[in-house]
Protein backbone atom coordinates (compact mmCIF):
# COMPACT_ATOMS: atom_id res chain seq x y z
CA UNK A 1 0.00 0.00 0.00
CA UNK A 2 2.76 2.41 0.97
CA UNK A 3 4.53 1.51 -2.25
CA UNK A 4 1.56 2.61 -4.35
CA UNK A 5 1.37 5.96 -2.58
CA UNK A 6 5.04 6.51 -3.20
CA UNK A 7 4.71 5.87 -6.93
CA UNK A 8 1.79 8.23 -7.30
CA UNK A 9 3.74 10.95 -5.50
CA UNK A 10 6.61 10.56 -7.90
CA UNK A 11 4.28 10.80 -10.84
CA UNK A 12 2.83 14.06 -9.54
CA UNK A 13 6.27 15.46 -8.98
CA UNK A 14 7.57 14.56 -12.41
CA UNK A 15 4.47 15.88 -14.16
CA UNK A 16 4.74 19.27 -12.45
CA UNK A 17 8.39 19.45 -13.36
CA UNK A 18 7.47 19.17 -17.01
CA UNK A 19 6.19 22.15 -18.92
CA UNK A 20 2.52 21.32 -18.62
CA UNK A 21 0.22 22.25 -21.43
CA UNK A 22 2.65 23.93 -23.77
CA UNK A 23 3.66 22.60 -27.16
CA UNK A 24 7.35 21.97 -27.87
CA UNK A 25 9.30 25.05 -28.94
CA UNK A 26 8.51 25.95 -32.49
CA UNK A 27 12.14 26.24 -33.49
CA UNK A 28 12.41 22.49 -33.25
CA UNK A 29 10.18 21.96 -36.23
CA UNK A 30 10.30 23.42 -39.64
CA UNK A 31 7.03 25.08 -40.41
CA UNK A 32 5.33 24.68 -43.73
CA UNK A 33 4.06 27.57 -45.72
CA UNK A 34 0.34 27.12 -46.09
CA UNK A 35 0.32 28.50 -49.61
CA UNK A 36 2.95 26.76 -51.69
CA UNK A 37 4.24 28.94 -54.48
CA UNK A 38 5.95 27.81 -57.60
CA UNK A 39 9.68 28.25 -57.92
CA UNK A 40 12.17 27.90 -60.73
CA UNK A 41 10.04 29.75 -63.22
CA UNK A 42 7.04 27.44 -63.12
CA UNK A 43 3.73 28.22 -61.45
CA UNK A 44 0.21 26.97 -60.93
CA UNK A 45 -1.51 26.52 -64.28
CA UNK A 46 -5.20 26.68 -65.06
CA UNK A 47 -6.84 23.87 -66.98
CA UNK A 48 -6.82 26.02 -70.11
CA UNK A 49 -3.10 26.74 -69.84
CA UNK A 50 -2.40 23.07 -69.20
CA UNK A 51 -4.40 22.06 -72.25
CA UNK A 52 -2.55 24.59 -74.41
CA UNK A 53 0.88 23.39 -73.43
CA UNK A 54 0.07 19.65 -73.58
CA UNK A 55 -1.41 19.98 -77.08
CA UNK A 56 1.92 21.26 -78.32
CA UNK A 57 3.62 17.99 -77.29
CA UNK A 58 1.11 15.52 -78.70
CA UNK A 59 -1.64 16.90 -80.92
CA UNK A 60 -3.93 13.85 -81.03
CA UNK A 61 -5.27 13.98 -77.45
CA UNK A 62 -8.86 14.33 -76.31
CA UNK A 63 -9.50 16.92 -73.60
CA UNK A 64 -12.63 17.14 -71.54
CA UNK A 65 -13.79 19.01 -68.46
CA UNK A 66 -17.37 17.78 -68.57
CA UNK A 67 -18.72 15.76 -65.64
CA UNK A 68 -15.49 16.04 -63.66
CA UNK A 69 -13.73 18.50 -61.40
CA UNK A 70 -10.42 17.89 -63.17
CA UNK A 71 -9.11 18.34 -66.68
CA UNK A 72 -9.34 14.91 -68.31
CA UNK A 73 -7.05 13.72 -71.08
CA UNK A 74 -7.85 10.58 -73.02
CA UNK A 75 -4.79 9.15 -74.68
CA UNK A 76 -4.24 6.25 -77.04
CA UNK A 77 -2.38 3.33 -75.44
CA UNK A 78 0.65 3.67 -77.75
CA UNK A 79 1.16 7.34 -76.72
CA UNK A 80 0.59 6.80 -72.97
CA UNK A 81 4.18 6.41 -71.87
CA UNK A 82 5.43 9.33 -73.94
CA UNK A 83 2.74 11.64 -72.52
CA UNK A 84 3.35 10.52 -68.94
CA UNK A 85 7.10 11.10 -69.23
CA UNK A 86 6.46 14.61 -70.48
CA UNK A 87 3.92 15.37 -67.75
CA UNK A 88 6.41 14.32 -65.10
CA UNK A 89 9.58 15.81 -66.50
CA UNK A 90 8.48 19.02 -68.17
CA UNK A 91 9.50 21.99 -66.03
CA UNK A 92 6.18 23.76 -66.47
CA UNK A 93 3.91 20.83 -65.56
CA UNK A 94 6.02 18.69 -63.16
CA UNK A 95 3.32 16.19 -62.23
CA UNK A 96 5.47 14.31 -59.77
CA UNK A 97 2.75 12.85 -57.54
CA UNK A 98 0.54 10.05 -58.84
CA UNK A 99 -2.11 10.17 -56.13
CA UNK A 100 -4.51 7.63 -57.56
CA UNK A 101 -4.37 4.88 -60.15
CA UNK A 102 -7.63 3.05 -60.79
CA UNK A 103 -8.73 0.34 -63.14
CA UNK A 104 -12.17 0.91 -64.64
CA UNK A 105 -14.52 -1.31 -66.63
CA UNK A 106 -16.69 0.96 -68.78
CA UNK A 107 -18.61 -1.98 -70.20
CA UNK A 108 -17.33 -2.09 -73.76
CA UNK A 109 -13.92 -0.79 -72.81
CA UNK A 110 -11.40 -1.49 -70.10
CA UNK A 111 -9.03 1.18 -68.98
CA UNK A 112 -6.90 2.86 -66.37
CA UNK A 113 -7.37 6.31 -64.83
CA UNK A 114 -4.35 8.19 -63.50
CA UNK A 115 -4.82 11.12 -61.11
CA UNK A 116 -1.77 13.37 -61.08
CA UNK A 117 -0.73 16.35 -59.03
CA UNK A 118 2.31 18.59 -59.01
CA UNK A 119 3.63 18.92 -55.47
CA UNK A 120 5.37 22.13 -56.44
CA UNK A 121 2.69 23.97 -58.42
CA UNK A 122 -0.36 22.12 -57.04
CA UNK A 123 -2.19 21.74 -60.31
CA UNK A 124 -3.98 18.46 -60.97
CA UNK A 125 -4.85 16.49 -64.07
CA UNK A 126 -6.47 13.17 -64.94
CA UNK A 127 -5.20 10.89 -67.69
CA UNK A 128 -7.34 8.09 -69.05
CA UNK A 129 -6.35 5.27 -71.31
CA UNK A 130 -8.84 2.80 -72.75
CA UNK A 131 -8.88 -0.30 -74.89
CA UNK A 132 -11.69 -2.31 -76.42
CA UNK A 133 -9.61 -5.48 -76.27
CA UNK A 134 -11.10 -7.40 -73.36
CA UNK A 135 -9.20 -10.60 -74.06
CA UNK A 136 -5.72 -9.23 -73.74
CA UNK A 137 -5.77 -5.59 -72.57
CA UNK A 138 -2.23 -4.24 -72.36
CA UNK A 139 -0.77 -0.85 -71.55
CA UNK A 140 2.74 0.39 -70.89
CA UNK A 141 3.73 0.53 -67.25
CA UNK A 142 4.39 3.87 -65.59
CA UNK A 143 6.33 2.47 -62.63
CA UNK A 144 9.56 3.74 -64.10
CA UNK A 145 8.07 7.24 -63.80
CA UNK A 146 6.24 6.97 -60.44
CA UNK A 147 7.30 4.05 -58.25
CA UNK A 148 3.94 3.96 -56.48
CA UNK A 149 2.49 2.59 -59.71
CA UNK A 150 4.22 -0.73 -59.09
CA UNK A 151 1.73 -1.80 -56.42
CA UNK A 152 -1.25 -0.02 -57.93
CA UNK A 153 -0.72 -1.67 -61.31
CA UNK A 154 -0.50 -5.06 -59.65
CA UNK A 155 -3.84 -4.35 -58.02
CA UNK A 156 -5.36 -3.41 -61.39
CA UNK A 157 -3.89 -6.57 -62.94
CA UNK A 158 -5.34 -8.62 -60.10
CA UNK A 159 -8.89 -7.29 -60.35
CA UNK A 160 -9.22 -6.28 -64.02
CA UNK A 161 -6.73 -8.50 -65.81
CA UNK A 162 -5.05 -5.52 -67.45
CA UNK A 163 -1.43 -6.26 -68.26
CA UNK A 164 1.36 -3.72 -68.04
CA UNK A 165 4.37 -4.20 -70.28
CA UNK A 166 7.79 -3.70 -68.67
CA UNK A 167 6.35 -4.04 -65.17
CA UNK A 168 9.11 -5.60 -63.00
CA UNK A 169 6.90 -7.91 -60.96
CA UNK A 170 3.47 -8.30 -62.50
CA UNK A 171 1.58 -10.97 -60.57
CA UNK A 172 -1.53 -11.22 -58.44
CA UNK A 173 -1.35 -9.07 -55.31
CA UNK A 174 -4.43 -9.88 -53.23
CA UNK A 175 -5.91 -12.99 -54.80
CA UNK A 176 -4.24 -16.36 -55.05
CA UNK A 177 -2.48 -17.38 -58.24
CA UNK A 178 -5.07 -20.10 -58.87
CA UNK A 179 -7.97 -17.62 -58.91
CA UNK A 180 -9.71 -17.59 -62.27
CA UNK A 181 -11.29 -14.44 -63.63
CA UNK A 182 -11.03 -10.81 -62.60
CA UNK A 183 -13.63 -9.88 -59.96
CA UNK A 184 -13.99 -6.15 -60.59
CA UNK A 185 -14.87 -6.64 -64.26
CA UNK A 186 -18.56 -6.12 -64.93
CA UNK A 187 -18.88 -9.48 -66.69
CA UNK A 188 -17.31 -11.45 -63.84
CA UNK A 189 -19.44 -14.45 -62.94
CA UNK A 190 -19.54 -14.90 -59.21
CA UNK A 191 -20.37 -18.58 -59.08
CA UNK A 192 -19.93 -19.29 -55.41
CA UNK A 193 -21.53 -16.07 -54.15
CA UNK A 194 -18.31 -14.70 -52.76
CA UNK A 195 -19.23 -11.08 -53.29
CA UNK A 196 -22.89 -10.67 -54.16
CA UNK A 197 -25.12 -12.32 -51.64
CA UNK B 1 22.14 -38.62 -50.31
CA UNK B 2 21.99 -35.70 -52.76
CA UNK B 3 21.08 -32.33 -51.22
CA UNK B 4 17.74 -31.00 -52.43
CA UNK B 5 18.07 -27.68 -54.24
CA UNK B 6 14.97 -25.68 -53.34
CA UNK B 7 15.53 -22.53 -55.31
CA UNK B 8 18.52 -21.71 -57.46
CA UNK B 9 17.91 -17.97 -57.15
CA UNK B 10 19.26 -17.91 -53.60
CA UNK B 11 22.90 -17.56 -52.84
CA UNK B 12 24.21 -20.11 -50.40
CA UNK B 13 24.18 -17.80 -47.36
CA UNK B 14 20.82 -16.19 -48.04
CA UNK B 15 17.59 -17.68 -46.83
CA UNK B 16 14.03 -16.63 -46.50
CA UNK B 17 11.64 -16.52 -43.57
CA UNK B 18 8.02 -15.57 -43.05
CA UNK B 19 7.11 -12.67 -40.84
CA UNK B 20 3.41 -12.93 -40.21
CA UNK B 21 0.59 -13.27 -41.04
CA UNK B 22 0.21 -13.70 -37.27
CA UNK B 23 3.25 -11.76 -36.15
CA UNK B 24 2.37 -9.26 -33.39
CA UNK B 25 4.49 -6.50 -34.93
CA UNK B 26 2.60 -6.59 -38.22
CA UNK B 27 -0.51 -5.35 -36.37
CA UNK B 28 -2.87 -7.46 -38.39
CA UNK B 29 -2.75 -10.22 -40.93
CA UNK B 30 0.10 -9.01 -43.08
CA UNK B 31 2.62 -11.56 -44.28
CA UNK B 32 6.10 -10.41 -45.17
CA UNK B 33 8.46 -12.67 -47.04
CA UNK B 34 11.91 -11.68 -45.87
CA UNK B 35 15.04 -12.63 -47.76
CA UNK B 36 17.83 -12.30 -45.26
CA UNK B 37 21.53 -12.78 -45.03
CA UNK B 38 22.29 -13.46 -41.39
CA UNK B 39 20.22 -10.74 -39.81
CA UNK B 40 20.55 -8.24 -42.68
CA UNK B 41 17.44 -7.77 -44.78
CA UNK B 42 17.97 -8.22 -48.51
CA UNK B 43 14.37 -8.02 -49.64
CA UNK B 44 10.92 -7.57 -48.14
CA UNK B 45 7.98 -8.75 -50.15
CA UNK B 46 4.51 -8.18 -48.69
CA UNK B 47 1.93 -10.88 -49.33
CA UNK B 48 -1.53 -9.37 -49.10
CA UNK B 49 -5.11 -10.48 -49.29
CA UNK B 50 -5.65 -12.34 -46.03
CA UNK B 51 -8.61 -10.17 -45.09
CA UNK B 52 -9.58 -8.65 -48.42
CA UNK B 53 -13.34 -8.10 -48.39
CA UNK B 54 -13.75 -6.57 -51.82
CA UNK B 55 -15.28 -3.38 -50.47
CA UNK B 56 -14.97 -1.74 -53.89
CA UNK B 57 -17.10 -4.45 -55.48
CA UNK B 58 -19.67 -4.22 -52.68
CA UNK B 59 -19.85 -0.46 -53.28
CA UNK B 60 -21.09 -1.16 -56.81
CA UNK B 61 -23.97 -3.14 -55.32
CA UNK B 62 -25.00 -0.91 -52.41
CA UNK B 63 -26.68 2.48 -52.21
CA UNK B 64 -24.68 5.58 -51.38
CA UNK B 65 -25.97 5.61 -47.80
CA UNK B 66 -24.84 2.01 -47.34
CA UNK B 67 -21.38 2.63 -48.76
CA UNK B 68 -20.60 4.95 -45.84
CA UNK B 69 -20.87 2.04 -43.42
CA UNK B 70 -18.41 -0.06 -45.38
CA UNK B 71 -15.70 2.59 -45.17
CA UNK B 72 -15.54 2.20 -41.39
CA UNK B 73 -14.04 -1.18 -42.00
CA UNK B 74 -11.09 0.05 -44.04
CA UNK B 75 -8.91 2.08 -41.72
CA UNK B 76 -10.91 1.39 -38.58
CA UNK B 77 -8.83 3.83 -36.54
CA UNK B 78 -9.87 6.72 -38.80
CA UNK B 79 -13.41 5.50 -39.28
CA UNK B 80 -15.01 8.91 -38.86
CA UNK B 81 -12.74 10.52 -41.42
CA UNK B 82 -13.41 7.70 -43.90
CA UNK B 83 -17.16 8.21 -43.46
CA UNK B 84 -16.70 11.92 -43.95
CA UNK B 85 -14.81 11.37 -47.22
CA UNK B 86 -17.67 9.43 -48.81
CA UNK B 87 -20.27 11.86 -47.48
CA UNK B 88 -18.33 14.82 -48.87
CA UNK B 89 -18.01 13.13 -52.25
CA UNK B 90 -21.75 12.46 -52.39
CA UNK B 91 -22.62 15.96 -51.17
CA UNK B 92 -20.32 17.58 -53.72
CA UNK B 93 -21.87 15.49 -56.46
CA UNK B 94 -25.37 16.54 -55.39
CA UNK B 95 -24.15 20.14 -54.83
CA UNK B 96 -25.61 19.94 -51.37
CA UNK B 97 -24.54 22.61 -48.90
CA UNK B 98 -24.47 21.18 -45.38
CA UNK B 99 -25.10 23.43 -42.34
CA UNK B 100 -22.13 25.13 -40.68
CA UNK B 101 -22.82 23.15 -37.51
CA UNK B 102 -22.23 19.91 -39.38
CA UNK B 103 -18.93 21.14 -40.81
CA UNK B 104 -17.60 22.19 -37.41
CA UNK B 105 -18.72 19.02 -35.62
CA UNK B 106 -17.23 16.87 -38.40
CA UNK B 107 -13.91 18.63 -38.06
CA UNK B 108 -13.84 18.35 -34.26
CA UNK B 109 -14.70 14.66 -34.38
CA UNK B 110 -12.17 14.14 -37.17
CA UNK B 111 -9.40 15.65 -35.06
CA UNK B 112 -10.47 13.64 -32.00
CA UNK B 113 -10.28 10.57 -34.21
CA UNK B 114 -6.78 11.56 -35.28
CA UNK B 115 -5.66 11.94 -31.66
CA UNK B 116 -7.27 8.60 -30.74
CA UNK B 117 -5.47 6.92 -33.62
CA UNK B 118 -2.15 8.54 -32.78
CA UNK B 119 -2.37 7.64 -29.08
CA UNK B 120 -2.95 4.01 -30.03
CA UNK B 121 -0.09 4.21 -32.53
CA UNK B 122 2.16 5.70 -29.82
CA UNK B 123 1.28 2.93 -27.42
CA UNK B 124 2.01 0.10 -29.82
CA UNK B 125 5.13 1.77 -31.22
CA UNK B 126 6.60 1.83 -27.75
CA UNK B 127 5.63 -1.77 -27.28
CA UNK B 128 7.15 -2.80 -30.61
CA UNK B 129 10.53 -1.45 -29.57
CA UNK B 130 10.33 -2.90 -26.09
CA UNK B 131 8.71 -0.26 -23.87
CA UNK B 132 5.59 -1.87 -22.49
CA UNK B 133 4.29 1.02 -20.35
CA UNK B 134 3.46 3.20 -23.34
CA UNK B 135 0.71 0.79 -24.30
CA UNK B 136 -1.20 1.52 -21.10
CA UNK B 137 -0.59 5.27 -21.23
CA UNK B 138 -1.83 5.43 -24.81
CA UNK B 139 -4.91 3.36 -24.18
CA UNK B 140 -5.74 5.33 -21.02
CA UNK B 141 -6.00 8.58 -22.97
CA UNK B 142 -7.67 7.02 -25.99
CA UNK B 143 -10.36 5.66 -23.69
CA UNK B 144 -11.53 9.21 -22.90
CA UNK B 145 -12.07 9.91 -26.60
CA UNK B 146 -13.86 6.61 -27.09
CA UNK B 147 -16.19 7.55 -24.23
CA UNK B 148 -17.00 10.86 -25.93
CA UNK B 149 -17.75 9.00 -29.15
CA UNK B 150 -19.84 6.42 -27.38
CA UNK B 151 -22.01 9.11 -25.83
CA UNK B 152 -22.52 11.02 -29.07
CA UNK B 153 -22.39 8.34 -31.76
CA UNK B 154 -23.35 5.22 -29.85
CA UNK B 155 -20.21 3.39 -30.89
CA UNK B 156 -16.60 3.47 -29.88
CA UNK B 157 -14.73 2.30 -32.94
CA UNK B 158 -16.88 2.13 -36.08
CA UNK B 159 -18.87 5.28 -35.52
CA UNK B 160 -21.09 5.59 -38.61
CA UNK B 161 -21.92 9.10 -37.44
CA UNK B 162 -21.78 10.84 -40.83
CA UNK B 163 -24.50 10.46 -43.41
CA UNK B 164 -24.81 12.15 -46.80
CA UNK B 165 -26.35 15.49 -45.85
CA UNK B 166 -24.97 15.84 -42.34
CA UNK B 167 -24.86 13.85 -39.13
CA UNK B 168 -27.05 10.98 -38.10
CA UNK B 169 -28.14 12.83 -34.95
CA UNK B 170 -27.15 15.93 -33.06
CA UNK B 171 -24.22 15.96 -30.63
CA UNK B 172 -24.85 14.85 -27.07
CA UNK B 173 -25.40 17.71 -24.54
CA UNK B 174 -22.22 16.63 -22.75
CA UNK B 175 -20.09 16.64 -25.90
CA UNK B 176 -18.60 20.12 -25.50
CA UNK B 177 -17.92 19.73 -21.80
CA UNK B 178 -16.29 16.35 -22.11
CA UNK B 179 -14.22 17.33 -25.12
CA UNK B 180 -12.87 20.33 -23.19
CA UNK B 181 -12.10 18.07 -20.25
CA UNK B 182 -10.19 15.78 -22.57
CA UNK B 183 -8.20 18.61 -24.13
CA UNK B 184 -7.21 19.91 -20.70
CA UNK B 185 -6.30 16.38 -19.58
CA UNK B 186 -4.34 15.50 -22.68
CA UNK B 187 -2.29 18.69 -22.55
CA UNK B 188 -0.86 17.53 -19.26
CA UNK B 189 -0.28 14.01 -20.59
CA UNK B 190 1.48 14.73 -23.89
CA UNK B 191 4.64 16.03 -22.14
CA UNK B 192 4.66 12.73 -20.25
CA UNK B 193 4.78 10.94 -23.59
CA UNK B 194 7.95 12.82 -24.40
CA UNK B 195 9.44 12.16 -20.97
CA UNK B 196 8.67 8.47 -21.16
CA UNK B 197 9.56 7.58 -24.73
CA UNK B 198 10.72 10.45 -26.97
CA UNK B 199 13.64 11.41 -24.75
CA UNK B 200 14.52 7.82 -23.93
CA UNK B 201 18.06 7.12 -25.08
CA UNK B 202 17.39 3.50 -26.02
CA UNK B 203 14.37 4.51 -28.09
CA UNK B 204 16.36 7.18 -29.89
CA UNK B 205 19.10 4.69 -30.71
CA UNK B 206 16.50 2.32 -32.11
CA UNK B 207 14.92 4.95 -34.35
CA UNK B 208 17.39 7.67 -35.39
CA UNK B 209 18.87 7.08 -38.82
CA UNK B 210 16.78 3.94 -39.32
CA UNK B 211 14.67 3.51 -42.44
CA UNK B 212 15.55 6.80 -44.11
CA UNK B 213 13.20 7.93 -46.88
CA UNK B 214 14.25 10.86 -49.04
CA UNK B 215 11.80 13.51 -50.20
CA UNK B 216 12.07 12.48 -53.87
CA UNK B 217 11.36 8.85 -53.02
CA UNK B 218 8.49 9.83 -50.73
CA UNK B 219 6.76 11.66 -53.58
CA UNK B 220 7.56 8.95 -56.12
CA UNK B 221 6.19 6.22 -53.87
CA UNK B 222 3.07 8.26 -53.18
CA UNK B 223 3.80 8.48 -49.45
CA UNK B 224 1.33 10.64 -47.60
CA UNK B 225 0.43 11.59 -44.08
CA UNK B 226 3.14 11.60 -41.39
CA UNK B 227 5.32 9.30 -43.53
CA UNK B 228 5.54 11.90 -46.30
CA UNK B 229 5.79 14.87 -43.96
CA UNK B 230 8.70 13.33 -42.04
CA UNK B 231 10.63 13.41 -45.32
CA UNK B 232 10.13 17.13 -45.69
CA UNK B 233 7.27 16.79 -48.15
CA UNK B 234 4.32 19.08 -47.54
CA UNK B 235 1.43 16.73 -48.27
CA UNK B 236 -1.28 17.54 -45.74
CA UNK B 237 -4.63 17.48 -47.54
CA UNK B 238 -6.03 19.65 -44.75
CA UNK B 239 -3.65 22.42 -45.84
CA UNK B 240 -3.73 22.04 -49.61
CA UNK B 241 -7.34 21.01 -50.18
CA UNK B 242 -9.22 22.00 -47.00
CA UNK B 243 -12.65 20.48 -46.44
CA UNK B 244 -15.42 20.87 -43.81
CA UNK B 245 -14.38 23.59 -41.31
CA UNK B 246 -10.63 23.23 -41.84
CA UNK B 247 -10.44 26.47 -43.82
CA UNK B 248 -11.54 28.35 -40.68
CA UNK B 249 -8.78 27.13 -38.39
CA UNK B 250 -5.10 27.93 -38.17
CA UNK B 251 -2.60 25.19 -37.63
CA UNK B 252 0.95 24.41 -38.56
CA UNK B 253 1.66 21.44 -40.77
CA UNK B 254 4.11 19.22 -38.89
CA UNK B 255 7.11 18.77 -41.15
CA UNK B 256 10.55 17.37 -40.51
CA UNK B 257 13.33 16.78 -42.98
CA UNK B 258 15.30 13.80 -41.62
CA UNK B 259 13.01 11.16 -43.13
CA UNK B 260 13.97 8.51 -40.58
CA UNK B 261 11.88 6.53 -38.13
CA UNK B 262 12.40 9.10 -35.38
CA UNK B 263 11.20 11.91 -37.66
CA UNK B 264 8.00 10.01 -38.43
CA UNK B 265 7.54 9.54 -34.69
CA UNK B 266 8.06 13.25 -33.95
CA UNK B 267 5.67 14.32 -36.71
CA UNK B 268 2.85 12.34 -35.12
CA UNK B 269 3.57 13.77 -31.67
CA UNK B 270 3.49 17.28 -33.14
CA UNK B 271 0.26 16.46 -35.00
CA UNK B 272 -1.45 15.63 -31.72
CA UNK B 273 -0.59 19.14 -30.47
CA UNK B 274 -1.95 20.65 -33.67
CA UNK B 275 -5.15 18.60 -33.45
CA UNK B 276 -5.66 19.84 -29.88
CA UNK B 277 -5.24 23.38 -31.15
CA UNK B 278 -7.80 22.84 -33.95
CA UNK B 279 -10.31 21.43 -31.45
CA UNK B 280 -9.76 24.40 -29.10
CA UNK B 281 -10.40 26.87 -31.91
CA UNK B 282 -13.72 25.27 -32.76
CA UNK B 283 -15.18 23.79 -29.60
CA UNK B 284 -16.52 27.06 -28.16
CA UNK B 285 -17.99 28.20 -31.45
CA UNK B 286 -20.12 25.33 -32.68
CA UNK B 287 -22.82 27.19 -34.64
CA UNK B 288 -26.45 26.59 -33.79
CA UNK B 289 -28.61 24.99 -36.44
CA UNK B 290 -29.71 21.74 -37.94
CA UNK B 291 -27.51 18.68 -37.84
CA UNK B 292 -28.48 17.61 -41.35
CA UNK B 293 -30.23 18.62 -44.51
CA UNK B 294 -32.87 16.37 -45.98
CA UNK B 295 -31.86 14.18 -48.89
CA UNK B 296 -33.99 11.89 -51.00
CA UNK B 297 -34.50 8.45 -49.53
CA UNK B 298 -32.90 7.09 -52.69
CA UNK B 299 -29.83 9.08 -53.61
CA UNK B 300 -29.01 9.21 -57.29
CA UNK B 301 -25.82 10.99 -58.23
CA UNK B 302 -25.71 12.84 -61.54
CA UNK B 303 -23.72 11.24 -64.35
CA UNK B 304 -20.04 11.98 -63.97
CA UNK B 305 -16.90 11.43 -61.94
CA UNK B 306 -16.32 12.70 -58.44
CA UNK B 307 -13.14 12.69 -56.43
CA UNK B 308 -12.75 13.63 -52.77
CA UNK B 309 -9.47 13.82 -50.89
CA UNK B 310 -9.25 13.84 -47.10
CA UNK B 311 -6.44 13.48 -44.59
CA UNK B 312 -6.94 10.46 -42.34
CA UNK B 313 -4.62 9.69 -39.44
CA UNK B 314 -2.49 7.69 -41.89
CA UNK B 315 -2.43 10.03 -44.85
CA UNK B 316 -4.34 10.85 -47.95
CA UNK B 317 -7.54 8.95 -48.57
CA UNK B 318 -9.11 9.40 -51.98
CA UNK B 319 -12.66 8.42 -52.86
CA UNK B 320 -13.22 8.14 -56.60
CA UNK B 321 -16.83 7.61 -57.66
CA UNK B 322 -17.90 7.06 -61.26
CA UNK B 323 -21.65 7.48 -61.58
CA UNK B 324 -23.88 6.73 -64.54
CA UNK B 325 -26.82 8.53 -62.96
CA UNK B 326 -28.37 5.57 -61.16
CA UNK B 327 -28.73 4.79 -57.47
CA UNK B 328 -25.60 2.64 -57.51
CA UNK B 329 -22.10 3.71 -58.35
CA UNK B 330 -20.60 2.31 -61.53
CA UNK B 331 -17.19 2.17 -59.88
CA UNK B 332 -15.86 3.23 -56.50
CA UNK B 333 -12.14 3.32 -55.88
CA UNK B 334 -10.56 4.00 -52.52
CA UNK B 335 -7.04 5.30 -52.68
CA UNK B 336 -5.93 4.24 -49.25
CA UNK B 337 -2.87 5.77 -47.59
CA UNK B 338 -1.66 2.48 -46.09
CA UNK B 339 -1.41 0.81 -49.49
CA UNK B 340 1.00 3.38 -50.89
CA UNK B 341 2.92 3.61 -47.62
CA UNK B 342 3.38 -0.16 -47.58
CA UNK B 343 4.80 -0.13 -51.10
CA UNK B 344 7.89 1.73 -49.90
CA UNK B 345 8.65 -0.71 -47.06
CA UNK B 346 11.07 -2.76 -49.16
CA UNK B 347 12.84 0.38 -50.35
CA UNK B 348 13.61 1.75 -46.88
CA UNK B 349 14.30 -1.46 -45.00
CA UNK B 350 16.82 -3.18 -47.28
CA UNK B 351 20.17 -3.30 -45.50
CA UNK B 352 18.79 -2.92 -42.00
CA UNK B 353 18.23 -5.62 -39.39
CA UNK B 354 15.04 -7.47 -38.54
CA UNK B 355 14.71 -5.49 -35.32
CA UNK B 356 14.89 -2.27 -37.33
CA UNK B 357 12.18 -3.55 -39.64
CA UNK B 358 9.86 -3.76 -36.63
CA UNK B 359 10.66 -0.15 -35.73
CA UNK B 360 10.18 0.97 -39.34
CA UNK B 361 6.82 -0.76 -39.62
CA UNK B 362 5.71 0.76 -36.33
CA UNK B 363 6.18 4.28 -37.67
CA UNK B 364 4.69 3.51 -41.08
CA UNK B 365 1.59 2.90 -38.92
CA UNK B 366 0.04 0.31 -41.19
CA UNK B 367 -3.55 -0.73 -40.65
CA UNK B 368 -4.04 -3.90 -42.65
CA UNK B 369 -7.80 -3.58 -43.44
CA UNK B 370 -6.88 -0.26 -45.03
CA UNK B 371 -4.52 -2.09 -47.40
CA UNK B 372 -6.73 -5.17 -47.93
CA UNK B 373 -9.84 -3.19 -48.77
Amino acid sequence: MSKITKISKETTLSSTALSVGSPPPSGELEGASSSPKGRLGGAFMTNEALQNIITTWIPELEFSEAESQFLNITVKPELLHELMLQLKNNNETKFDYLFCLSGVDWGAELGVVYHLESTEYRHTIVVKVKTADRENPTFDTVCDIWRTAEFHEREVFDFFGIKFTNHPNLKRLFLTDEWSGFPLRKDYVDEINMIVK
Amino acid sequence: MEPIVVNNNFKSEEYFINMGPQHPATHGVLRLLLTIDGEIIKKVEPDLGYIHRSIEKMCERDSYQQIVHLTDRMDYLSSNINNEAVCLAVENALQLEVPERVKVVRTIIGELTRIASHTLWWGVTGMDVGAFTTFFYGFRDREMINDIFEETCGARLTMNYNIPGGLMFDIHPNFVKRTKEFVAHFKTKLPEYDALLTNNVIFQHRTKGVGVLTKEDAISFGASGPVGRASGYSCDVRVHHPYSALDKVKFKEAIRTEGDTFARYKVRIQEMWESLSIIEQLIDNIPEGDHKVATNAVIKLPKGEFYQRVETARGELGVYIISTGTKNAHRVKFRSPGFSNLSLLNHISVGSKIGDLVAIMATLDLVIPDIDR
